[in-house]
Protein backbone atom coordinates (compact mmCIF):
# COMPACT_ATOMS: atom_id res chain seq x y z
CA UNK A 1 0.00 0.00 0.00
CA UNK A 2 1.38 3.45 -0.87
CA UNK A 3 2.26 5.38 2.28
CA UNK A 4 0.49 8.66 2.87
CA UNK A 5 1.47 9.83 6.34
CA UNK A 6 -0.46 13.09 6.09
CA UNK A 7 -3.74 11.65 4.78
CA UNK A 8 -6.06 14.19 3.16
CA UNK A 9 -4.24 17.04 4.97
CA UNK A 10 -1.29 16.20 2.72
CA UNK A 11 -3.37 17.38 -0.25
CA UNK A 12 -3.84 20.85 1.17
CA UNK A 13 -0.43 22.05 2.13
CA UNK A 14 2.88 21.33 3.69
CA UNK A 15 6.43 22.53 3.89
CA UNK A 16 8.09 23.20 0.58
CA UNK A 17 5.00 22.58 -1.56
CA UNK A 18 5.27 24.04 -5.05
CA UNK A 19 2.71 24.72 -7.76
CA UNK A 20 2.92 21.12 -9.04
CA UNK A 21 1.74 19.83 -5.67
CA UNK A 22 -1.36 22.01 -5.73
CA UNK A 23 -2.03 20.89 -9.31
CA UNK A 24 -1.91 17.31 -7.97
CA UNK A 25 -4.55 18.19 -5.34
CA UNK A 26 -6.75 19.97 -7.89
CA UNK A 27 -6.35 17.02 -10.30
CA UNK A 28 -7.73 14.68 -7.63
CA UNK A 29 -10.60 16.97 -6.57
CA UNK A 30 -11.68 17.54 -10.19
CA UNK A 31 -11.27 13.79 -10.87
CA UNK A 32 -13.62 12.79 -8.06
CA UNK A 33 -16.11 15.48 -9.18
CA UNK A 34 -16.03 14.24 -12.77
CA UNK A 35 -16.62 10.61 -11.69
CA UNK A 36 -19.68 11.74 -9.70
CA UNK A 37 -20.87 13.72 -12.72
CA UNK A 38 -20.36 10.70 -15.03
CA UNK A 39 -22.76 8.64 -12.88
CA UNK A 40 -25.28 11.52 -12.90
CA UNK A 41 -24.88 11.97 -16.67
CA UNK A 42 -25.61 8.29 -17.39
CA UNK A 43 -28.75 8.60 -15.24
CA UNK A 44 -29.87 11.85 -16.96
CA UNK A 45 -29.23 10.57 -20.47
CA UNK A 46 -31.13 7.35 -19.77
CA UNK A 47 -34.26 9.49 -20.36
CA UNK A 48 -33.21 9.69 -24.02
CA UNK A 49 -34.04 5.99 -24.44
CA UNK A 50 -37.71 6.82 -23.73
CA UNK A 51 -37.98 9.16 -26.72
CA UNK A 52 -38.68 12.85 -27.20
CA UNK A 53 -40.96 13.63 -24.22
CA UNK A 54 -38.85 12.11 -21.42
CA UNK A 55 -35.71 13.62 -22.96
CA UNK A 56 -37.21 17.12 -23.16
CA UNK A 57 -38.48 16.72 -19.59
CA UNK A 58 -34.97 16.07 -18.22
CA UNK A 59 -33.38 18.80 -20.36
CA UNK A 60 -36.01 21.29 -19.04
CA UNK A 61 -35.31 20.13 -15.49
CA UNK A 62 -31.65 21.13 -15.95
CA UNK A 63 -32.56 24.39 -17.65
CA UNK A 64 -32.08 26.66 -14.64
CA UNK A 65 -29.30 29.05 -13.49
CA UNK A 66 -27.80 26.76 -10.81
CA UNK A 67 -27.65 23.84 -13.26
CA UNK A 68 -25.94 26.08 -15.86
CA UNK A 69 -23.40 27.12 -13.23
CA UNK A 70 -22.88 23.44 -12.36
CA UNK A 71 -22.34 22.67 -16.05
CA UNK A 72 -19.81 25.47 -16.28
CA UNK A 73 -17.87 24.11 -13.27
CA UNK A 74 -18.01 20.65 -14.81
CA UNK A 75 -16.57 21.98 -18.10
CA UNK A 76 -13.92 23.91 -16.13
CA UNK A 77 -13.01 20.71 -14.25
CA UNK A 78 -12.83 18.81 -17.56
CA UNK A 79 -10.55 21.45 -19.11
CA UNK A 80 -8.23 21.47 -16.09
CA UNK A 81 -8.19 17.67 -15.61
CA UNK A 82 -7.63 17.05 -19.34
CA UNK A 83 -4.83 19.57 -19.82
CA UNK A 84 -3.08 18.66 -16.56
CA UNK A 85 -3.51 14.99 -17.51
CA UNK A 86 -1.74 15.65 -20.84
CA UNK A 87 1.12 17.26 -18.87
CA UNK A 88 1.26 14.29 -16.47
CA UNK A 89 1.19 11.85 -19.39
CA UNK A 90 4.19 13.54 -21.01
CA UNK A 91 6.07 13.54 -17.71
CA UNK A 92 5.14 9.89 -17.07
CA UNK A 93 6.50 8.88 -20.46
CA UNK A 94 9.72 10.81 -19.85
CA UNK A 95 9.13 13.72 -22.24
CA UNK A 96 9.55 17.37 -21.24
CA UNK A 97 11.78 16.51 -18.30
CA UNK A 98 14.76 18.46 -19.57
CA UNK A 99 18.32 17.22 -19.60
CA UNK A 100 19.62 15.55 -16.46
CA UNK A 101 22.27 17.41 -14.50
CA UNK A 102 24.77 16.35 -11.89
CA UNK A 103 23.13 16.72 -8.46
CA UNK A 104 24.98 19.47 -6.64
CA UNK A 105 23.85 21.00 -3.34
CA UNK A 106 21.22 22.58 -2.92
CA UNK A 107 19.85 20.35 -5.75
CA UNK A 108 17.27 22.94 -6.81
CA UNK A 109 18.37 22.98 -10.45
CA UNK A 110 17.89 19.20 -10.81
CA UNK A 111 14.31 19.27 -9.61
CA UNK A 112 12.99 22.42 -11.22
CA UNK A 113 13.90 22.93 -14.83
CA UNK A 114 12.65 25.39 -17.35
CA UNK A 115 10.98 23.14 -19.93
CA UNK A 116 8.30 21.55 -17.68
CA UNK A 117 7.50 24.99 -16.27
CA UNK A 118 7.12 26.51 -19.76
CA UNK A 119 4.84 23.61 -20.77
CA UNK A 120 2.82 24.09 -17.60
CA UNK A 121 2.38 27.82 -18.23
CA UNK A 122 1.47 27.19 -21.91
CA UNK A 123 -1.18 24.65 -20.88
CA UNK A 124 -2.54 27.12 -18.30
CA UNK A 125 -2.91 29.78 -21.00
CA UNK A 126 -4.64 27.29 -23.34
CA UNK A 127 -6.88 26.25 -20.41
CA UNK A 128 -7.71 29.90 -19.73
CA UNK A 129 -8.76 30.43 -23.36
CA UNK A 130 -10.96 27.29 -23.31
CA UNK A 131 -12.43 28.41 -20.00
CA UNK A 132 -13.31 31.82 -21.44
CA UNK A 133 -15.08 30.07 -24.37
CA UNK A 134 -16.93 27.82 -21.88
CA UNK A 135 -17.99 30.81 -19.76
CA UNK A 136 -19.29 32.57 -22.89
CA UNK A 137 -21.17 29.47 -24.06
CA UNK A 138 -22.57 28.21 -20.74
CA UNK A 139 -23.09 31.40 -18.74
CA UNK A 140 -23.70 34.29 -21.17
CA UNK A 141 -25.43 32.70 -24.17
CA UNK A 142 -28.15 30.98 -22.10
CA UNK B 1 -3.57 -1.60 -15.27
CA UNK B 2 -1.61 1.65 -15.15
CA UNK B 3 -0.93 1.43 -18.90
CA UNK B 4 -4.69 1.05 -19.41
CA UNK B 5 -5.20 4.15 -17.22
CA UNK B 6 -2.98 6.17 -19.58
CA UNK B 7 -4.59 4.63 -22.70
CA UNK B 8 -8.10 5.44 -21.46
CA UNK B 9 -6.92 9.01 -20.72
CA UNK B 10 -5.95 9.39 -24.40
CA UNK B 11 -9.33 7.97 -25.52
CA UNK B 12 -11.08 10.38 -23.14
CA UNK B 13 -9.23 13.48 -24.38
CA UNK B 14 -10.33 12.68 -27.96
CA UNK B 15 -13.89 11.62 -27.02
CA UNK B 16 -14.51 14.60 -24.71
CA UNK B 17 -13.28 17.00 -27.39
CA UNK B 18 -15.59 15.47 -30.03
CA UNK B 19 -18.49 15.30 -27.55
CA UNK B 20 -18.16 18.90 -26.36
CA UNK B 21 -17.76 20.17 -29.92
CA UNK B 22 -21.44 19.17 -30.37
CA UNK B 23 -22.40 21.79 -27.77
CA UNK B 24 -20.10 24.64 -28.76
CA UNK B 25 -21.29 27.36 -31.09
CA UNK B 26 -17.71 27.97 -32.31
CA UNK B 27 -17.51 24.63 -34.11
CA UNK B 28 -20.97 23.09 -33.70
CA UNK B 29 -24.64 23.98 -33.15
CA UNK B 30 -24.10 25.50 -29.68
CA UNK B 31 -25.33 24.40 -26.28
CA UNK B 32 -29.06 25.19 -26.63
CA UNK B 33 -29.51 23.94 -30.19
CA UNK B 34 -27.14 21.00 -29.56
CA UNK B 35 -29.53 19.67 -26.91
CA UNK B 36 -32.70 19.93 -29.02
CA UNK B 37 -34.21 16.50 -29.62
CA UNK B 38 -33.95 16.41 -33.46
CA UNK B 39 -30.27 17.47 -33.29
CA UNK B 40 -29.52 14.91 -30.57
CA UNK B 41 -31.40 12.22 -32.50
CA UNK B 42 -29.44 12.94 -35.69
CA UNK B 43 -26.27 12.24 -33.66
CA UNK B 44 -27.32 9.17 -31.70
CA UNK B 45 -28.73 7.26 -34.69
CA UNK B 46 -25.29 7.41 -36.31
CA UNK B 47 -23.49 4.08 -35.57
CA UNK B 48 -20.12 5.88 -35.52
CA UNK B 49 -21.34 7.96 -32.58
CA UNK B 50 -22.67 4.75 -30.96
CA UNK B 51 -19.20 3.18 -31.11
CA UNK B 52 -17.64 6.40 -29.80
CA UNK B 53 -20.12 6.70 -26.92
CA UNK B 54 -19.59 3.07 -25.83
CA UNK B 55 -15.79 3.54 -25.95
CA UNK B 56 -16.27 6.84 -24.11
CA UNK B 57 -18.36 5.16 -21.37
CA UNK B 58 -15.91 2.28 -20.96
CA UNK B 59 -12.88 4.56 -20.86
CA UNK B 60 -14.63 7.02 -18.54
CA UNK B 61 -15.68 4.45 -15.97
CA UNK B 62 -12.35 2.57 -16.07
CA UNK B 63 -10.31 5.78 -15.75
CA UNK B 64 -12.56 7.26 -13.07
CA UNK B 65 -12.86 4.17 -10.91
CA UNK B 66 -9.14 3.38 -11.17
CA UNK B 67 -8.42 6.97 -10.10
CA UNK B 68 -10.80 6.86 -7.13
CA UNK B 69 -9.33 3.45 -6.18
CA UNK B 70 -5.87 5.05 -6.05
CA UNK B 71 -7.17 7.81 -3.77
CA UNK B 72 -8.92 5.23 -1.53
CA UNK B 73 -5.72 3.12 -1.30
CA UNK B 74 -3.74 6.16 -0.25
CA UNK B 75 -6.18 7.56 2.28
CA UNK B 76 -7.67 4.52 4.02
CA UNK B 77 -5.36 2.41 6.16
CA UNK B 78 -8.04 -0.25 6.82
CA UNK B 79 -7.60 -2.98 4.20
CA UNK B 80 -11.08 -4.53 4.50
CA UNK B 81 -12.79 -1.12 4.27
CA UNK B 82 -10.68 -0.28 1.21
CA UNK B 83 -11.63 -3.54 -0.49
CA UNK B 84 -15.30 -3.06 0.39
CA UNK B 85 -15.42 0.48 -1.05
CA UNK B 86 -13.52 -0.50 -4.19
CA UNK B 87 -15.87 -3.47 -4.69
CA UNK B 88 -18.90 -1.15 -4.42
CA UNK B 89 -17.32 1.25 -6.90
CA UNK B 90 -16.52 -1.50 -9.40
CA UNK B 91 -20.04 -2.97 -9.20
CA UNK B 92 -21.63 0.49 -9.53
CA UNK B 93 -19.28 1.34 -12.42
CA UNK B 94 -20.10 -1.88 -14.28
CA UNK B 95 -23.84 -1.38 -13.69
CA UNK B 96 -23.76 2.23 -14.94
CA UNK B 97 -21.57 1.25 -17.91
CA UNK B 98 -24.22 -1.36 -18.79
CA UNK B 99 -27.02 1.18 -18.31
CA UNK B 100 -25.27 3.80 -20.45
CA UNK B 101 -24.52 1.26 -23.19
CA UNK B 102 -28.16 0.13 -23.15
CA UNK B 103 -29.31 3.77 -23.54
CA UNK B 104 -26.91 4.35 -26.44
CA UNK B 105 -28.11 1.17 -28.20
CA UNK B 106 -31.81 1.96 -27.64
CA UNK B 107 -31.18 5.50 -28.95
CA UNK B 108 -30.08 3.96 -32.29
CA UNK B 109 -33.75 3.09 -32.93
CA UNK B 110 -35.18 6.57 -32.16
Amino acid sequence: MPSNRWGIRGWLGGRGYRLDRYLYTLHRITGVGLVAWLFLHVYSMSYLGGGREPFEYIIDAYNQPMAHLGEFFMIAALIFHGLNGIRLGFLELGFLLGRPKRPVYPYREVVVQKLPRVVLLTLMVIGGIFLAFAAFEYLFLL
Amino acid sequence: MWLLQISTAIVLVVAVTVHLASFTSFVGPGRTEGLEFPVVRSRVVNPLYTVMYILFLGAGFYHGIYGVRTIISELLPNRSLRRFLVAILVVAGLAFFGWGTYTVLVALTL
